[in-house]
């Protein structure tokens, strides 16, 4: 995963694990991952979480902030802290 | 000449099942492919050329990229690695138009390995009720491959689908497209991804229109505090139908049980023929086909809750809380499944794509209170519970059928806890990447055949293992013979009878004497058919010390065993390993005879933990 576009500038690794429910933001790449994160990565690919796709955050779970559920290529997707962590977003400006 | 066989390849909620439904009718087989526990689902299907072509409907994935068992084998099929009989012709890919953007990457993925290919744009009624209208020509223009608009749900409009399997039949396979050398996985995705993006544009399909009732539905059902309170809820009203539902055909499967064994018992000539039908098959097959309509009833839940979208949330709720234990929140459906009988929940293991929670999940399942169960609890309450009521509501017999419940989940949670100590391999967090569907009504005729189809299995895999050890449990309590002046019960001459004498000083400790013992070996067949021995037994001992009238089997056991006894034996059966066919299950869905020995093994030692306990803690407070 190391070829995957880290973000720059100031406001750099913001995961989507950061962002509030509502907030909408950019997929701009994959955080560290351990041996079975490649099949994490590709499994989010094959669900559409792939870098430069739109994605919003529809549900959040107030415990915690995960599990998640987030818009991304017209379908809801749920994911759980280690999924979210790992998925590194930019934010929209509004 | 061999058949001819097409694939339906599609990700999940695609309506892929109900599309091969609607090709093949009731004309389907399950099974297992050789040698994993994948379900192969296999139909057929009579073009209008009259051809004759063997349907495959392959796992749900979302790509060729497989990272489970049941993706891996879908993949290696439509790469012709799998079983030599299941060698595709053509593929059908099923796409979902409701959300072209997503569902076109893997058809584009399909068309890449150069086996003639139909594309059959699903669901086009839910897409035009949202004001999508994907134009199936410009599609097929853009793909370069036939495209068929299909309402699955509506049998009508697969037939031209159907003229379209029968002309790519008659293609023949091009060479598969060679991808270019450096690309790697993942930017291979990417480069698919925008591929489709463009085929849209260029088709003039609109983008993709969220669905309104789905994010309105959600708002209330997935609302942050509520949302565990709601599922709660759901579930609580599914066990209240599960069981009042049930009690009326219950009772006419029973009378009906009763009536063919009376027609069997008058018919046939008295003699061991005639015991083994009567008490061995009829009334051994008869209690376990007595818990039916729960099964389908639950089964009907189930459904309800898969099929409308329900399911995937709820798994999404449980998720952190699962997880905090050692399962996650796919878990719940075959653990649900096992409060109606832990068969058809160990083999609804198979969606748990993490093996270790998957095996996890199969160990607990017979702890779940399964309806067999139920006729031992209401006995034994009934012998040994006072019927109380305080504060005008709670009933003492209620409260402890709920403790019973309870104690069950929370074993079953201990359990789990143990096994983190424990290592069984595999990965113990497992990540959660699941789509969560847009809300759709169930389909009545999907889920007929789907009801159909679960209790056959059931029926087919349960009937014949029940059918044979009921044969053999009658044999060990009938053989040898009791001769004519024997003084006791005529079971406790029989084996069964002596390996309960020769059991007894096992079980003195936890209050249980050659009666309960004896009781308890034909209860291996199925718990409830220990409801029936107890009867035998107290039958025929009681019989002579009673002057006025016949007693109950409750009043005799009362009057027999101590409240302690009575109390160790309702704990003794929150646990107890005691249906041989559930473990049988268990070997066939591990593969092999260690997990069910492991699992019957703790069950037992914890059967008997209990029940020593409160044995020595009830004899102990009543001094």
């Amino acid at each position: 995963m190391q070829k995957q576009v880290q973000p720059s500038g100031a406001e750099a690794r913001i995961c989507l694990s950061d962002l509030a429910k509502g907030e909408t933001a950019t997929i701009s790449g994959y955080g560290q991952t351990d041996s079975d994160g490649d099949l994490i990565v590709r499994r989010l690919f094959e669900l559409g979480l792939m870098p430069g796709e739109k994605l919003q955050v529809a549900h959040k779970s107030p415990f915690g902030g995960t599990p998640v559920a987030v818009n991304v290529l017209g379908a809801l997707i749920g994911l759980s802290r280690q999924e979210a962590d790992l998925i590194l977003v930019e934010r929209s400006t509004p | 000449m061999r058949t001819p066989v097409v694939a339906l390849a599609g990700s999940p909620n695609t309506g892929k099942t109900a599309l091969f439904n609607a090709l093949t009718g009731a004309r389907q087989k399950t099974g297992n492919y050789p040698g994993v526990t994948v379900e192969r689902k296999t139909g057929e299907l009579t073009t209008a050329a009259g051809r004759t072509v063997r349907m495959l409907d392959l796992p749900g994935t979302y790509g060729l990229t497989p990272v489970s068992p049941d993706e891996q084998l879908a993949v290696d099929i439509l790469q012709d690695k799998g079983p030599a009989d299941d060698r595709v012709d053509v593929i059908v890919a099923i796409a979902d138009s409701t959300n072209l953007e997503r569902s076109l990457r893997f058809v584009l993925e399909l068309k890449h390995l150069g086996k003639p290919i139909v594309v059959a744009l699903n669901m086009m009624d839910l897409a035009a009720r949202r004001g999508l209208h994907p134009d199936p020509a410009a599609l097929e223009k853009h793909l370069g491959v036939p495209v068929v608009p299909t309402v699955a749900v509506h049998h009508r409009r697969v037939d031209k689908l159907i003229q379209a399997i029968d002309k790519a039949l008659d293609q023949p396979s091009l060479s598969p497209a060679t991808l270019p050398e450096s690309t790697g996985e993942l930017d291979r995705l990417q480069d698919l991804n925008l591929e489709v993006k463009e085929i849209l544009a260029r088709s003039g399909v609109p983008a993709i229109a969220p669905h309104t009732w789905t994010a309105r539905i959600d708002r209330i059902l997935l609302q942050p505090y509520l949302s565990g309170i709601f599922l709660l809820l759901i579930l609580f009203i599914i066990f209240q139908a599960v069981f009042s539902w049930a009690e009326a055909p219950m009772e006419w499967i029973e009378a009906g049980i009763a009536l063919l064994g009376d027609l069997a018992g008058s018919t046939l000539p008295a003699g061991k023929i005639h015991d083994l039908v009567v008490d061995g098959i009829i009334a051994g097959v008869g209690s376990v086909l007595v818990f039916l309509p729960q099964i389908i009833l639950l089964f009907f839940f189930i459904f309800l809750l898969e099929s409308s979208g329900y399911m995937m949330r709820a798994a999404w709720i449980l998720d952190k809380g699962m997880a905090r234990i050692g399962l996650q929140g796919l878990s719940l459906v075959p653990l649900l499944s096992s409060f109606a009988c832990a068969i058809p929940g160990i083999m609804a293991t198979r969606t748990i794509k993490n093996p270790r929670h998957r095996l996890i999940t199969t160990l607990i399942a017979p702890l779940m209170t399964c309806s067999a169960r139920l006729p031992v609890y209401v006995l034994l309450i009934g012998a040994f519970i006072p019927d109380r009521t305080f504060a005008g509501v709670i009933n003492l017999q209620g409260m402890v059928m709920f403790g019973l419940f309870l104690a069950a989940i929370l074993s079953a949670v201990g359990v789990t806890a143990v096994t983190r100590l424990v290592g069984t391999g595999g990965r113990e967090r497992a990540p959660m990447m699941i789509e969560l569907p847009t809300y759709k009504w169930p389909d009545p005729r999907n889920l007929a055949l789907n009801l159909w189809q679960r209790v056959k299995i059931f029926l087919n895999r349960a009937g014949k293992l029940i059918l044979l050890i009921s044969m053999a449990l009658w044999v060990l309590s009938t053989y040898p013979e009791a001769p004519d002046d024997w003084p006791e019960p005529d079971i406790t001459y029989s084996l069964a009878g002596r390996i309960g004498k020769t059991m007894e000083p096992v079980l003195q400790p936890i209050g249980f004497d050659w009666r309960i013992a004896t009781g308890l070996i034909p209860g291996f067949a199925a718990r409830e058919v220990m409801v029936g021995a107890m009867g035998t037994v107290f039958a025929v001992e009681d019989a002579e010390d009673e002057e006025g009238g016949m007693l109950t089997l409750q009043e005799k056991m009362r009057r027999a065993f101590p409240l302690a006894t009575g109390l160790a034996l309702l704990a003794w059966y929150i646990f107890s390993p005691q249906c041989l066919a559930t473990f049988a299950v268990m070997k066939r869905e591990t593969n092999g005879w260690k997990w069910p020995l492991v699992g019957f093994c703790y069950m037992l030692a914890l059967a008997w933990g209990a029940a020593f306990i409160v044995y020595r803690t009830t004899l102990w407070l009543s001094g």
